[in-house]
Formats: structure tokens, sequence, C-alpha cells
């Protein structure tokens, strides 16, 4: 058994000579689909990171006019809980409001005051279930109706933004990544086609001498294999060293894609199997016509 | 060795290409099969390496016995199991089918890699059945160096490098001219005498008509001697 698989990689790698021609197009194809597919896999991963940050979004800051006691606190609080699609209310004093300030911004802008200019207010967010741009223009509305506050602030707009292009963020790398592999499927079965025909003889050698559909099978399965393994691990190194010189020009994007190291790692496990799949059915099909063409 | 029970093999448009053949062949002989081109001698010996089978409806069966522990019956014969029918007989074509990238030794002993014989072993097999066929000195040549006789040659050795029980020729001669086709001829007489059976399909009356074997002749797939079982 050792032996014939010794005699099979070998075979391989001289089929993988003698077709030079053959296989470099579709090595280079499969370069490009990988190329195309791992930024495709890549801005999926980007585009579910701002859909879950946009959940986050979901929230609205009412500011009071002027400072209350603790006790108007909870009551105001209660009011606040009893709009139906409210899911939490966090009072935020002028005094915690000033901290939260400092901790990001530099303290010097708050030198040219004397007193405490932030006033306090209340952060609600909304339950899951509507958490719809709708829910969120219709709190912001009732809240800026209500006289114990100055201003409201609801980050409306960008949540209508993404949600009307969640569907193109998310349809459109699907809809690539689809034609891709589909493509990808058609030129590794064809190269195996166009490989398997020069190679009729040698098939039809092992066909009749009683070698087993493995031995057959083998060497054709094992080239996908190279090829697929080969063009998607070169397409990685190739976007891996792009994004990188990328990277500084594009520093949000770059949050965003973070850790896209397992998207690539899918796609040459995604291509690679593909490969390995499509040559095997391809060389299982080309036998049955074969047998059933030899009339 | 081989029988055939009331075959029958329908291709497309109804064309039945072998019609209720009845025969036998007994191990050790030599059997002609014969026939105008389109008669049905490579249908039939298809069905002997399980290329094709008879039709499923009323399709006769053949069954094919080396031992008694080895027998195919192609009612019960799975896909599966027709590589170990190969494996114990040797097919040559009219057409050789060398590769061209190997030379003479590689075409030879891919037959032996193909069922998994020992590394060691290859070697004096294939010298061996070069010998048989009397083409050693030209082990190291490329297939497309050699006549037509000789290549021929070769691939009689390939199909005879495992020592099979059987041998099948579909118009083996057919390639070749008059001296080449005596050659290749008597070989196969030679291998005969050794004890393996063999059934050779041809056209060349020169061969079968003062032969002292037995004859098969087909007839658009129609077995005309059927007396001789």
């Amino acid at each position: 058994m050792f032996s014939q698989i010794g005699y099979l990689i070998s075979e391989t790698f001289r089929s993988l000579k003698q077709h030079q021609t053959v296989i470099l197009p579709s090595l280079v194809t499969i370069f490009l689909c990988s190329l195309l597919l791992s930024a495709s896999f890549v801005t999926f991963l980007g585009v579910f990171r701002v859909i879950s940050v946009e959940k986050s979004l979901y929230k609205v800051e009412a500011f009071l006019k002027e400072s209350v006691s603790e006790k108007s606190v909870s009551s105001i609080k209660l009011d606040l809980y009893k709009i139906k699609w409210v899911d939490s209310v966090e009072y935020i004093s002028a005094t915690a409001a000033l901290e939260d300030f400092k901790k990001h911004f530099s303290g010097e802008m708050l030198s040219l005051v004397s007193d405490n200019p932030l006033p306090a207010s209340f952060r609600l967010t909304l339950q899951d279930r509507y958490k719809t741009p709708f829910y969120l223009n219709s709190l912001s509305n009732e809240l800026s109706s209500n006289p114990l506050f100055d201003a409201v602030q609801a980050p409306v707009a960008w949540v209508e933004r993404l949600s009307s292009w969640k569907f193109s963020l998310l349809f459109w790398p699907f809809a690539i990544s689809f034609l891709l592999l589909m493509t990808l499927s058609l030129i590794i079965g064809n190269s195996v086609r166009l490989s398997l025909f020069s190679r009729k003889i040698l098939v039809e050698n092992m066909k009749y001498a009683g070698g087993s559909s493995f031995f057959i099978v083998f060497p054709f399965v094992l080239e996908g294999l190279i090829q697929g393994l080969v063009g998607s691990l070169l397409s990685v190194f190739f976007f891996i060293f792009v994004f990188n010189s990328l990277q500084d020009l594009l520093p949000v994007a770059a949050i965003y894609l973070s850790g896209y190291g397992w998207m690539l790692f899918l796609v040459v496990l995604l291509v690679t199997f593909l490969s390995v799949y499509f040559s095997w059915r391809s060389v299982s099909r080309f036998l049955l016509s074969d047998r059933a063409g030899s009339t | 060795m081989i029988q055939f029970s009331h075959v029958t093999k329908t291709y497309e448009d109804n064309w039945k290409a072998l019609s209720d053949v009845t025969c036998r062949i007994h191990k050790g002989e030599f059997v002609f099969l014969t026939g105008h081109s389109g008669a049905g001698k490579s249908t039939l010996l298809k069905m002997v390496y399980m290329d094709e089978r008879p039709d499923e409806d009323r399709g006769g069966q053949i069954m094919v016995k080396f031992t008694p522990d080895s027998v195919y019956d192609s009612k019960t014969t799975k896909d599966s199991s027709i590589q170990q029918l190969r494996r114990q007989m040797g097919i040559v074509f009219q057409d050789f089918k060398l590769l061209g990238d190997r030379n003479v030794f590689e075409n030879v002993a891919l037959a032996l890699r193909i069922v998994g014989t020992r590394a060691k072993d290859i070697r004096p097999m294939v010298y061996e059945a070069l010998a048989l066929v009397g083409i050693s000195q030209k082990r190291l040549s490329m297939p497309y160096t050699l006549s037509g006789g000789e290549q021929q040659r070769v691939a009689i050795a390939r199909a005879m490098v495992h020592n099979p029980y059987l041998l099948l020729a579909d118009e083996p001669t057919g390639n070749l001219d008059p001296d080449n086709a005596k050659e290749v001829f008597s070989i196969f007489k030679e291998i005969n005498a050794r004890g393996t059976t063999i059934v050779m399909a041809t056209h060349n009356p020169d061969f079968y008509l003062n032969s002292p074997f037995r004859r098969l002749t087909l007839s658009h797939g129609t077995l005309l001697n059927r007396d001789i079982l």
C-alpha cells in the first residue's frame, strides 16, 4: 500500500510537470479567485462587526435642564421605565459626566471654565426587539417633548444609514463569494478534465490492469489538492502583504478588520476542499462516461 | 473457464450488439473470435472483462472461473470486484495503448505497480515478460522509437507480466504488416503452449483457416457455430 502511494505521488508530480501549460493558467485563476474571495470574506468580517456595533447605537441621551435631587432621579427613572420600548435607564450625574469627559479628553479644555459645565443626563437603551430606526426616533421625540430635558441626543441618522445599507453590505460580498466559488469549481473541474483527456491511455491502462478506483483517482485528486493549496496560499500571502501596506492609509478599516487571519485560513481550507472535491468528481464522472461510451 | 449463457446486449436505438450468445471456452484453449467489423467481437470480449454487462432484462449470464475460489458471475459480481477479475487476465488491444512518456520497462512495470507488486519483484518479472516476447534489448527504448510489431510485443509483455490465467486480444494484428502479424501470432501460440487460455478476436483468415484452434464466428451479434460448445 505504501509503495503504491509513493508511486502515485511520483505519478502526480510527473503529470504536474507534463501539463504545465494547462496547470499554470488554472493556478493563476485559482490565485485570482482566492484573492477576491479573501477580500470578500474579510469584508464580511468587517460588515458583521459594523452590524454588531449598530445594536449598541440604539441609545438615547437626554440632558436635564437643571440638577435634580436624588429622590427626583428615582421618580424620573420610574416614569421613563413606563415607556414601552425602554430596556434600561441610567442616571449620569454632572460629576460623573465630568469624570467621564476627563477620561476621554484632555483636562486642559476645562481649565478655561471655573464650574462643571456638563449637565446631568439619563441614558436610555431600547429593548432588542425595538432596536429599529423608527423606535429610536420615536423615543427621541418623546423625550424631546418632556419639559425636564434641555436636549436629547440619538444617533438616528447613523442608525438609519446603517439599516438601509445592511442588506447591500451583506448581500454583495455573499453574492461575489458564491460566484467566485462557482467559477473556481468550474475551472478546477475543467483543468482536471483536460488533464484526464491527455492521460486517457494511462487511465485505461490502470483500469484494464485491475487498478482500484483509489489507484486511478488518487493522482488526480492529489493534483487538485496541490493546485488548490498552492493557488490559495499564494493569494493569501499576497493579500496579507497588500492589506498590511494599506493599513496605515485606512486606520478605521483596520480596527474593524483586525484578527482577519482565521478568515484567510477559511479561504485556504474552502478552496483546497473544493479543488479536491471537484477533481474527484471530474475523474469519477470521466470513468463512468468512459464506460458508458465504450461501445 | 468462460461460459456465455444466452447473452444479449442491446445498445441505444435498440441495436443488438450480441443476441442470445451461448458458448463455452475451456481452460488452456486457444479460441479465435471471428466475424466482420461490427459483428460483436469487441463487445463479447468486453463482457469477459466486464467493461460491459448483458442486458438487465433477459440478457443472459457470463461466468468466468479461474479457480474454484475465483469465480465471477456477471449477475452477481459487484463493480468493486471487477478489479480482482482483471488482475487475473491480460488484455491486448489493436492500438497497443502504450504510454509515450515512459520507456518499455516502465510501460510493462506499470501493470505490476497497479496491483501493488513489491518493488524488488518488479524488475525480474518485467525482464521475464520482455524475454518471453523477445524484446529485452529494447527495455530502455521509448515506444515511439519502436516499430508497430515491437510496440505490440511490449503490449503483450505488459499483459503477461503478472502471469494471468487468461489473455484476451482484440484485433492484436490489425495495425501490423503481415510479417509482424505472424510474429505476434507465434508469440500468442507460445504463450498458449505454456498453459494460458487465449481468446483472440481477428478477421484475418490467414490465422484461423489453417489453424488447429477452435473458431467462434459472430455475425450481426449472433454466434453462427452454436454447435461448438
